[in-house]
């Protein structure tokens, strides 16, 4: 059996093993990788967003005489104004206010899983990933509220030059300002959402399975690390694009 | 001989009067208040903020003196503040306290003769909160934090005032921004410096439990209030859109510092949170100034 030693593969090409890289665990690198990843096309997004953001003309004029029209691109203020229950009161940026919130604290409390992970403490792990798991609903909740109240607009809607009125906002017209401001929102946060929801799911998993004490019986509680990482990557993501889509 | 023995004496004396002013410190207060003084100016007269820069320096070396008198035995205890001109013998009392009172007295002068009495008085009022309720109540806990914002927070103010006469909104969002910074920056420091700080009897982080968790969150709420306070200048028409975007970016990066440490609970987390308070607060305050209206 002299043959078993001797490689046709080149010395240097052969994975030795036997080393931790990066100082973490397979699936946390992986993981970070898979962020790094992500990073890359939410920044394509909102780059783009960006570049067709300017492209248009801004309203000339005082802010508060501002007006909609398709020609020029809207000012988010004027635009995400309502809350649920509150109809008629115009109240900018309060709404999404909260559902930033919301899930900087969903953040916290994940904070607190983990840790709890740390102390393999299993009930505090499913109490926090409640807690967790909650907010993320009540995020995705609140989008499909500012969903649909975009997508049928005000009472008013828009009056175009031909004497044609618009109402709400799709992929092909939009009464708040050009269709592509409502192709980016939806496309940007739908991503965005997409990727909550999938949190969501991940979260739920981990719940599931340190309930069934798998965790307990592997002696660790990394899973919820890692997943951990994706919650507050999906926080940090959706910071930015408030940042860029409300606030800019 | 006798010549060169005197004027070695003459140069160490210099440095230990240059050591009590704490001038690294007392830079960052003249920056941020020199901020503040050039944000409400239309135009910039060199000579008034030069003048200005004095005064603020002037303040703020006076309060560290009074802090440095009060602390002087505890700061033996303290491997950071052994080597201070008190406790280490290189000043007498005496000597410090006349060079405060000099220093005191230089900054009233110009501020109420210069500028304004408003400007005189904020000033005044910060260097005795720093000296005589912030400096005693470090030994009484975590209070002295909330105490401490106050005079660290005043400068952008004091210069916003004395350049224009009045107090507004504007010089009051300038405070505000800066007054929540302190948290985390003062709460990293604290992390830090915990082993210190023990030594000498202060107990400033803000959970009971010193460095831990909780303490790491208290640190993150603080820090959540400057992403909404840093649009309020762009909405008040003090400054344009781009310096509020840089403002929130830096912020969100600030932020996420604070879950590091959340997460990590650990002294390296809050040396980076540290150094990152020491980024933010400048390229927020330049970012203002820049994108002046």
């Amino acid at each position: 059996m002299a043959s078993a030693n001797t490689s046709t593969t080149a010395e240097h090409l052969i994975w030795k093993g036997g080393v931790q890289p990066m100082k973490v665990g397979y699936g946390k690198l992986m993981m970070w990788i898979f962020l790094l990843s992500d990073t890359f096309t939410f920044s394509a997004l909102l780059i783009s967003y960006g570049l067709v953001r300017y492209s248009f003309p801004t309203f000339e004029g005082l802010r508060k005489n501002f007006e909609f029209s398709t020609t020029w691109w809207p000012i988010p203020e004027r635009v995400f104004e309502a809350v649920p229950f509150l109809h008629g009161i115009s109240a900018p940026l309060v709404f999404v206010g909260i559902m930033t919130f919301i899930l900087i604290m969903s953040s916290v409390t994940m904070v607190l899983a983990v840790e709890a992970g740390h102390r393999r403490d299993k009930a505090d792990v499913e109490k926090y990933m409640l807690w967790t798991i909650l907010g993320g609903f009540a995020f995705l909740s609140s989008q499909a509220w500012e969903w649909g109240h975009f997508i049928h607009g005000t009472e008013e809607g828009l009056t175009l030059a031909n004497g044609a009125k618009v109402f709400g906002a799709n992929l092909v017209q939009n009464q708040y300002g050009p269709p592509a401001f409502a192709d980016f929102f939806f496309f940007i946060t739908g991503f965005h959402g997409t990727h909550v929801l999938s949190g969501v799911v991940l979260n739920v998993l981990i719940f599931y399975n340190t309930a069934n004490g798998v965790y307990e019986k592997r002696g660790h509680y990394d899973m919820v690390e890692k997943v951990g990482l994706y919650w507050h990557f999906v926080d940090l993501v959706w910071v930015f694009v408030f940042t860029f889509f409300y606030l800019v | 001989m006798n010549l060169i023995v005197s004027e070695n004496i003459f140069a160490q004396k210099f440095r230990a009067y240059f050591d009590l002013t704490k001038f690294r410190l007392s830079s960052t207060v003249v920056f941020s208040s020199a901020i503040g003084f050039t944000l409400a100016s239309d135009k910039i007269v060199w000579s008034k903020l030069i003048l200005f820069s004095i005064a603020a320096f002037a303040t703020t070396a006076a309060a560290n003196i009074i802090n440095q008198i009060i602390e002087r035995n505890l700061d033996k205890l303290m491997t950071r503040t052994e080597n201070r001109p008190l406790p280490s013998g290189r000043l007498s009392v005496k000597e410090a306290a006349v060079f405060g009172w000099i220093m005191a007295a230089v900054a009233m002068y110009i501020l109420f003769y210069e500028f304004n009495y408003k400007a005189g008085l904020l000033a005044l009022l910060s260097m005795i909160l720093y000296g005589f309720v912030y400096t005693p109540l470090k030994r009484v806990g975590v209070i002295a934090v909330a105490v401490g914002a106050l005079p660290g927070a005043f400068p952008p103010m004091i210069g916003w005032v004395a350049a224009v006469n009045h107090f507004g909104l504007e010089p009051g969002i300038l405070f505000a921004i800066q007054f929540f910074w302190q948290f985390p920056h003062f709460w990293a420091i604290a992390w830090v410096l915990n082993d210190d700080y023990t030594k000498a009897g202060f107990k400033l982080l803000p959970s009971s439990g010193g460095q831990n968790l909780y303490s790491a969150i208290q640190i993150m709420i603080y820090t959540l209030f400057l992403l909404p306070l840093c649009w309020v200048p762009f909405y008040l028409g003090m400054t344009g859109i781009n310096s509020a975007v840089i403002a929130m970016v830096f912020g969100v990066l600030f932020l996420a510092q604070t879950f590091h440490l959340m997460r990590k609970v650990d002294r390296k987390a809050a040396l980076q949170l540290m150094f990152g308070s020491f980024i933010y607060l400048p390229v927020v305050q330049i970012a203002y100034l820049l994108d002046k209206l």
